[in-house]
């Protein structure tokens, strides 16, 4: 038994339909993420809370972050070599490439993608052990607003970690580009740098960057909205952890892919 | 009926269904200022939901609900906010903060809504782990606590804030003897000490004898009986004589 809260979808639906159910969990979804913005356009937030999920989610992601972004750096410039080797001239292209890539694409995209492996399933699962264990209860019994203190900090986190997270990201990746060059090429690091920042303007990394705090707004709301209004105990928490991961990565393919031909559309300059 | 003054909880007839399944039907009791009432009845009677309802945990279908005059079913969030700070709340399950530590749990409620500087706040923590008994465990984690040391964190934590009504559900479930005693004698001086509304749910009528000035037992989503301890044995209903007679064993 959990706090009836206009945003909770109700247990009554358990027993009705696949297509009922979809709605009810989609429509349920989205008075939750109404519910949220509006809770984020009416401080104070609580400040203490969003400094300790800041530690949680963006500090102690870093590690992850920047050794993926070193992996996937390798990797793309691999990528491109093969693509271009037969064109000619490849070692004065890749830097240019790489880092236009990795700012208006794949920075954004990969970052969102780990942060919500890695942070979605901790906040799914988080909030639904609260629930079941009635914590959340227990707050709302000592006059403590659960919504505010657990999903806004949560959401308000999200939406600052992951423009920094993704900065780093793109630099880990352009690290890692830097390393697979001086493995294959006498590039220097300075003549590297230079050709990385040739052909990439400040439009081309503060949009995109800007962008993933829309992401960080969808990983922490979708997440939390599964995880504060689960209704069931083990089972439950299973599934909002694993619903979690998977809606969390389909909003941010989904909505990387928009926004980005939006800013193509609202700034056809930024496109070179 | 009593002057309302003298009213700390009141429900008008009060229902509730979860599902399809009616849990209270027309229920209406009405608790005075620093007495002790307890609901006893049987495992899914619907006890919990009628604690839940009276701080607006849970919303009733039907009735109305009243918390020290003011009615609680209509209020938005903020004001059952507001109404929830002159209530405390003990769970069944205990229900503490399991990512803090034990004084941390006690201080929580303290810096969300007494204001009161850092010094009195560990202060009061420190009287209040004093009162459980619980002085040498500030510094623990809930997790190496036992289920009874457990049940007094969540008394002391719902005590911090000094409610005038506190909410019981269960409170002597899962607890040794030596811990019953304890929460018995804590909540005798509650009520004749600071003159606390208490609202017990119990299993048993051991349980709530000597605290509670009115009982009542809740079958089949009414409450079939209600009144003081010794009015219970005269009540025809093999429901209320079982929980009677439980007294004998």
């Amino acid at each position: 038994m959990g706090i009836e809260h206009p945003i909770r979808t109700g247990a009554d639906l358990r027993d009705s339909s696949s297509i009922k159910r979809l709605w009810s969990a989609s429509t349920g979804l989205i008075r939750f993420a109404f519910h949220t913005l509006r809770e984020l356009l009416h401080p104070p937030w609580d400040a203490e809370e969003i400094s300790r999920q800041l530690y949680e989610i963006g500090w102690r992601s870093i590690p992850l972050i920047l050794v993926a972004g070193v992996v996937v750096g390798i990797v793309i410039v691999e990528l491109i070599w093969t693509a271009l080797v037969n064109f000619g001239a490849v070692d004065s292209v890749i830097p240019a490439e790489l880092s236009r890539t990795m700012f208006r694409q794949m920075g954004p995209l990969m970052t969102g993608l780990l942060v919500s492996g890695r942070v979605g399933a901790a906040i799914g699962a988080e909030l639904a052990v609260l629930r079941i264990t009635g914590q959340i209860d227990a707050l709302e019994s000592l006059a403590i607003d659960s919504f505010r203190h657990l999903v806004i900090a949560r959401v308000i986190a999200c939406i600052i970690a992951l423009p920094i997270l993704t900065t780093l990201m793109s630099f880990a990746e352009i690290a890692g580009g830097f390393l697979w060059e001086a493995a294959h090429s006498e590039m220097s690091l300075r003549l590297y740098v230079a050709r990385i920042f040739d052909k990439v303007g400040w439009g081309d990394y503060i949009l995109p960057t800007l962008m993933t705090a829309v992401l960080g707004f969808v990983v922490g709301t979708v997440a939390s909205y599964l995880g504060y209004t689960v209704e069931e105990s083990a089972v439950g928490v299973r599934r909002a952890s694993m619903h979690s991961v998977v809606l969390s990565c389909l909003f941010v393919i989904a909505l990387n892919l928009i926004l980005n031909q939006m800013m193509s559309f609202w700034f056809p300059g930024r496109v070179q | 009926m009593n002057p309302d003054g003298d009213v700390a909880v009141r429900f008008d007839q009060v229902s509730k269904s979860i599902g399809a399944t009616h849990i209270l039907e027309d229920v209406s009791f009405e608790i005075l200022r620093g007495t002790a009432f307890s609901i006893l009845g049987r495992r899914g009677a619907g006890k919990t939901i009628a604690l839940k309802l009276s701080n607006g945990l849970l919303k009733p279908d039907r009735g109305r609900i009243f918390i020290n005059q003011e009615e609680i079913t209509g209020l938005d969030r903020p004001g059952l906010l507001r109404v929830r700070k002159s209530t405390g709340f003990v769970f069944q399950n205990s229900a503490v903060f399991d990512s803090i530590s034990v004084a941390e749990n006690i201080a929580f409620p303290l810096r969300y809504n007494s204001g009161k500087p850092e010094s009195e706040i560990q202060d009061k923590v420190r009287q209040q782990l004093l009162q459980v008994g619980m002085e040498q465990n500030g510094d623990k984690m809930p997790v190496d606590l036992s289920v009874g040391m457990r049940k007094l964190l969540g008394f002391a934590r719902a005590l911090a804030c000094d409610p005038s009504i506190l909410l019981l559900d269960d409170p002597w479930n899962d607890v040794d003897s030596i811990t019953a005693a304890l929460i018995r004698r804590l909540l005798l001086d509650l009520k004749q000490r600071c003159r606390t509304t208490l609202f017990i749910v119990a299993n048993k009528m051991t349980e709530v004898r000597h605290i509670s000035d009115q009982v009542a037992v809740l079958d089949g989503g009414h409450l079939t009986a209600c009144g003081s301890p010794n009015e219970m044995a005269r009540f025809d209903n093999s429901i209320v004589r079982q929980f009677v007679s439980q007294e004998d064993f």
